[in-house]
């Protein structure tokens, strides 16, 4: 398999069985082709290949920005990536935009995204370890582009596969009247910067209310970090 | 024996937090003996305040926090304590304490997910009574108490809200680590 780490990701059920017959590999092989590169997912760097690369570590990041449940409906997510300075994208995509997603009449009351987020980071520091910070929009009745949620994550720092719960917010207007104005003009209270919800300073000045949850999955990978001093195994302690 | 010690996590929620709270906020330090010196990142930190809406009692403070910290002797020092104190804003945006709580910093390399049960002093039927007027529960003249191991013999509390909380723990033992002295070097300028 050429691209191992992309089958076992995107064809792992939840149990962790794979579910891979020589068939279906044809068939992925061959949608595989088909794709354009931009749209293949991140490739295994090629220094991570290399044992003998100590000076630094590196933690691949496959996942997705599954669904949504909100009260709301038409809705699309942003992500980004806030990092320490010690840290480097070396390869996927940092900022990525989702389509509009709507729920169904059937009795699942989410929205699906299904938006794959492939990231791969280097680094010589666990300080600063990557958040991915969250934006939902929504597209109201009259087709305007209203804010209807922020919210960040950690991605996990140890390999394995994760489903994390965001629960989003947004800010609150001022005033009583501010409140009735942003709903008639459709301009509420946004963030300037979507990133401020992934850092820890100024963060007291501003007020919030509930609006949803967003769930997301990571599968993590992370290469060379015994060599730096990082124990690994959970629960080690000394 | 010298270490470091990573931690990287998230003050995520609060809940069952006082109903009559129009919103909440919280402050969260690190608490820490002179053993430790703290290397990366901030020691403390005031989060957003949540406005509660309806009836959820849980309430969202997605709160990052990322420490690096540097410890010579693992063995004989009393491990650090993330500090926590919830404010409640009532109608007339006035911050009042809604709990004092803390939590020891886990020593072992591995994601946590811990809960800080918090508790505040519990005033006389009088000074509730005028809380619920005026304003004004009763907090502690000197916060430190909440990490300090000394006697709180005679001290009323009452049980307010539990806040959860996720850690990642990395500890780095520092066995003639060439590699991260020179990060200790490059920090402090």
């Amino acid at each position: 398999m050429s691209n191992g780490m992309y089958n076992t990701t995107a064809y792992r059920t939840v149990n962790g069985i794979y579910y891979l017959d020589a068939c279906r590999l044809r068939t992925i092989r061959w949608v595989e082709s088909c794709i354009p590169t931009v749209y293949r997912p991140a490739p295994m760097p090629e220094s991570l290949a290399s044992k003998s690369d100590f000076s630094a570590f590196f933690v691949v990041v496959n996942g997705q920005l599954e669904s949504g449940e909100f009260p709301y409906d038409d809705l699309y997510v942003r992500y980004g990536f806030s990092f320490g300075p010690d840290w480097t994208v070396v390869d996927g995509i940092e900022n990525g935009l989702s389509q509009i997603a709507r729920k169904a009449a059937g009795c699942d009351n989410s929205v699906v995204w299904n938006f794959p987020v492939d990231i791969s980071f280097k680094s010589t520091n666990a300080h600063g370890w990557p958040r991915m910070s969250v934006s939902i929009y929504g597209v109201d009745s009259l087709g305007r582009d209203v804010v209807r949620g922020y919210g960040s994550v950690l991605l996990p720092p140890f390999a394995g596969d994760y489903e994390r719960y965001i629960h989003t917010y947004i800010p609150v207007p001022s005033s009583l009247w501010q409140r009735l104005v942003s709903w008639l003009t459709g301009t509420y209270a946004e963030f300037y910067d979507s990133k401020l919800v992934a850092q820890s300073d100024n963060r007291e000045v501003t007020r919030v209310e509930s609006t949803g949850v967003v769930k997301v999955k990571f599968s993590v990978l992370t290469r060379g970090m015994a060599a730096l001093g990082y124990s690994l195994a959970p629960g080690a302690s000394m | 024996m010298a270490a470091q010690v990573h931690c990287i996590g998230c003050l995520e929620t609060g809940a069952d937090f006082p109903s009559e709270a129009y919103g909440l906020q919280m402050r969260w330090s690190l608490e820490r003996s002179d053993d430790w010196q703290l290397l990366e990142g901030a020691g403390e930190g005031t989060s957003q305040i949540h406005m509660s809406k309806g009836a959820d009692p849980l309430c969202t403070f997605d709160h990052p926090l990322d420490v690096r910290l540097h410890c010579d002797a693992l063995a004989k020092a009393a491990a650090p304590r993330i500090k926590v104190e919830v404010y409640q804003l009532d109608e007339l945006d006035r911050l009042d304490i809604a709990g004092y709580g803390m939590v020891h910093l886990p020593l072992s390399t591995g994601t946590h997910a811990l809960e800080i049960h918090c508790w505040r002093p519990a005033g006389s039927w009088y000074e509730n009574l005028s809380a619920k007027f005026i304003g004004g529960y009763p907090r502690l003249v000197r916060p430190q108490l909440v990490v300090s191991a000394a006697e709180r013999f005679g001290m009323a509390t009452e049980t307010t809200g539990t806040i959860y909380c996720t850690l990642n723990v990395f500890v780095v033992d520092l066995h003639g680590e060439v590699e991260e002295e020179e990060g200790v070097e490059e920090s402090k300028e």
